[in-house]
């Protein structure tokens, strides 16, 4: 941590960036994102086992509009993240500096894109163990029951949208849950209306998502929304050999066509 | 009415809570499930969740649902048929369990639906329902009822207000004529007492400003610098206003279907973008900061004078629920002090 202190001193002192986004103490226990502008509120920041936030939200919100450059404190999520934002060009290298650390909080020191690539590779990535068997005994539910599942799981949902203004790929100025003419998902949070903004979310987030969870810690009333779209990772890894977040020239897999794409959806 | 003091056990709650149901009526409580606690439908006091501070969301939505149909309608060759949500069908509910904080947040909410017109659905729910709150014997650090003129025994907004004052007996405030109604018909459940002193069977929550005080000092604020410092954690959802007690906003929304169509009322929250955006493309709150302000100035300054209330009751609800940690208590502390 005090590594990372010293990077982010250095980067503001020397006005090499106007902002470092970082971790504070929050209430009680708790961490919260922070946002630090002098080299002396630096003291404040802090990293450690509680810091899990996916803070490369915070690049495409109005804060760092008016930036012209930023450092971030980054976690291997977090790294993914601006890989994955950079391959979709909604993030410039030279705007933003990466402050890498491990998950464990080793600092990794600065990483420019190519480095973090590196880095990204070498981390645990993919779904966990647990994440997996959920998935599992979802997927061998049959057809109707697994509808059921899902459509009961999302029928708490309060359309929010925390899930959505905490990922950092949910970027979009206007989401398709705003668009009205015409209207191609209820506002409405009822039973239906939940499910299908909730598949229109993972659909989006197909070859996108990083797994970070971010969604899902989010969630005021803790809907494993997060596991529809890690599907999609598995999916879009056997189907189109892509994975999110590694390769900052990378052609994400849904909005590019190479010839080893198969067709054999069509019939 | 002036507060009536009985005594009631445990066991006779449980029965009280059968009569209840069996009497036709739905009863509401704090209920686990999947780990998390929220109001949910019960037959038996077995399934309600004693030792939570407060649920996740608020009790508004027994009122004030989250989507609520206001009226159907239809196209024929001649006409257009529109069918009013029929309000004589509601049930009667009632809410046990919630906190002094989620009774009194009934007070603002009702003064929103009554500002110029009364709002008839609204209403017509409010009337059908009777809250049994339960004193608050734990707080934790988001609590902050005493700064916003509340306390953890606090009887404003509750029908009857229960404290526990032993392992198997509850204090009984009957406070209101519904509080009267249900005590009138079961009697039998409840015993004489002379008036207790709640004090030592009630959490402490230290009183850090007052609502007051904050009104004051918004009156010179609105150009602060304080909200774009405040709010930068901020995403922009509407986690803080759907679980908040005290939040009114909703949007009107018609799901068609060819010639016929519904009409639904849902839940809308100022800290999104769209909510102020107007057709042109300009949005007068076009930052975050700005929808963060509003969020304070309209329970702290606007709703004191439209509607005589404060729009906060400080629960904490909308910071246990921010994926920010946005704090509310410790954001109006600062304000109080600036
Ligand atoms: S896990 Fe959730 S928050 Fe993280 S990238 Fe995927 S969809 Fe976004
Ligand atoms: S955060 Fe949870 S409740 Fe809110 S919209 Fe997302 S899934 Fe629904
Ligand atoms: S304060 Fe928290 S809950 Fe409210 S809009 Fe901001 S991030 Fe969402
Ligand atoms: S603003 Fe927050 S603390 Fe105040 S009543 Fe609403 S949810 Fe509770």
């Amino acid at each position: 941590m005090e590594e990372i202190k010293k990077i982010a001193k250095q980067l503001l002192s020397e006005n090499k960036v106007q902002m470092v986004i970082g971790f504070e103490k929050g209430t009680a226990n708790k961490v919260r994102p922070a946002f630090f502008t002098k080299p002396d509120d630096v003291e404040k920041l802090i990293y450690n086992e509680a810091c899990i936030h996916n803070l490369a939200l915070y690049l495409k919100k109005d804060i760092c509009h008016h930036v012209s450059n930023v450092a971030i404190v980054a976690n291997p999520n977090v790294v993914r993240s601006i890989i994955q934002l950079a391959s979709e060009n909604q993030v410039k290298e030279e705007k933003v500096t990466i402050i890498g650390i491990s998950f464990e909080g080793k600092s990794i020191g600065i990483l420019d894109f190519k480095a973090a690539e590196e880095f990204a590779k070498t981390q645990p990535k993919g779904l966990k163990p647990e994440d997996r068997a959920f998935i599992e005994k979802v997927q061998a539910m049959p057809m109707e029951e697994r509808f059921n599942y899902w459509v009961e799981t999302f029928s708490t949902c309060v359309k929010c949208y925390a899930c959505r203004a905490s990922c950092p790929m949910c970027y979009c100025g206007k989401c398709n849950v705003e668009t009205n003419n015409p209207q191609w998902i209820p506002v409405a949070s009822h039973k239906y209306g939940n499910l299908e903004w909730h598949i229109m979310r993972a659909m989006h987030l197909a070859g996108r998502c990083i797994n970070c969870g971010e969604c899902t810690r989010a969630c005021p009333v803790d809907i494993p929304l997060n596991m529809l779209s890690y599907m999609l990772t598995d999916f879009v890894m056997d189907e189109f050999h892509a994975e999110a977040g590694l390769s900052a020239t990378y052609a994400p897999a849904l909005s590019s066509y190479t010839n080893i794409d198969k067709e054999n959806f069509i019939k | 009415m002036e507060i009536v003091n009985k005594l009631l056990d445990k066991s006779a709650l449980s029965a009280l809570i059968e009569r209840l149901s069996k009497s036709g009526k739905e009863v509401y409580a704090p209920v686990k499930e999947n780990g998390i606690t929220d109001f949910a439908k019960i037959d038996t006091i077995d399934t309600i969740d004693f030792d939570c501070i407060t649920t996740i969301q608020s009790a508004k939505s027994l009122v004030f649902p989250r989507v609520e149909n206001i009226l159907s309608y239809k196209k024929t060759s001649e006409d257009i048929v529109v069918k009013n949500v029929d309000i004589t069908a509601f049930p009667e509910v009632v809410a046990l369990g919630t906190r002094p904080c989620d009774a009194a947040g009934f007070i603002p909410l009702d003064a929103i639906f009554c500002t110029d017109n009364a709002d008839e659905i609204f209403n017509a729910r409010l009337k059908k329902l009777t809250i049994i709150s339960i004193s608050c014997k734990k707080a934790d650090e988001y609590c902050f009822c005493t700064s916003v003129n509340g306390n953890p025994g606090n009887t404003a907004g509750s029908d009857i207000l229960l404290t526990e004052i032993s392992d198997s007996t509850y204090f009984a405030e009957i406070v209101s004529e519904k509080g009267k109604a249900i005590f009138d018909a079961n009697t039998d459940l409840f015993k004489e007492t002379a008036a207790i002193d709640k004090t030592p069977h009630l959490a402490e929550v230290k009183q850090e400003f007052t609502a007051e005080a904050i009104n004051e000092k918004l009156n010179t604020l609105f150009e602060s610098d304080i909200w774009d410092k405040q709010s930068m954690r901020c995403v922009g959802c509407g986690a803080c206003a759907y679980v908040c007690p005290a939040c009114g906003c909703f949007d009107i929304q018609d799901e068609n279907k060819g010639n016929k169509g519904i009409r639904h009322r849902c839940w809308d929250s100022c800290g999104f973008g769209l909510f102020t955006l107007h057709t042109s493309g300009h949005n007068p709150r076009e930052k975050q900061s700005q929808r963060w302000r509003q969020r304070i100035f309209h329970k702290f300054s606007y709703q004191p004078v439209q509607q005589k209330q404060f729009g906060c009751v400080g629960c904490g609800r909308c910071s246990r629920a921010c994926p920010a940690d946005m704090n509310i208590a410790e954001h109006l502390k600062e304000i109080a002090v600036n």
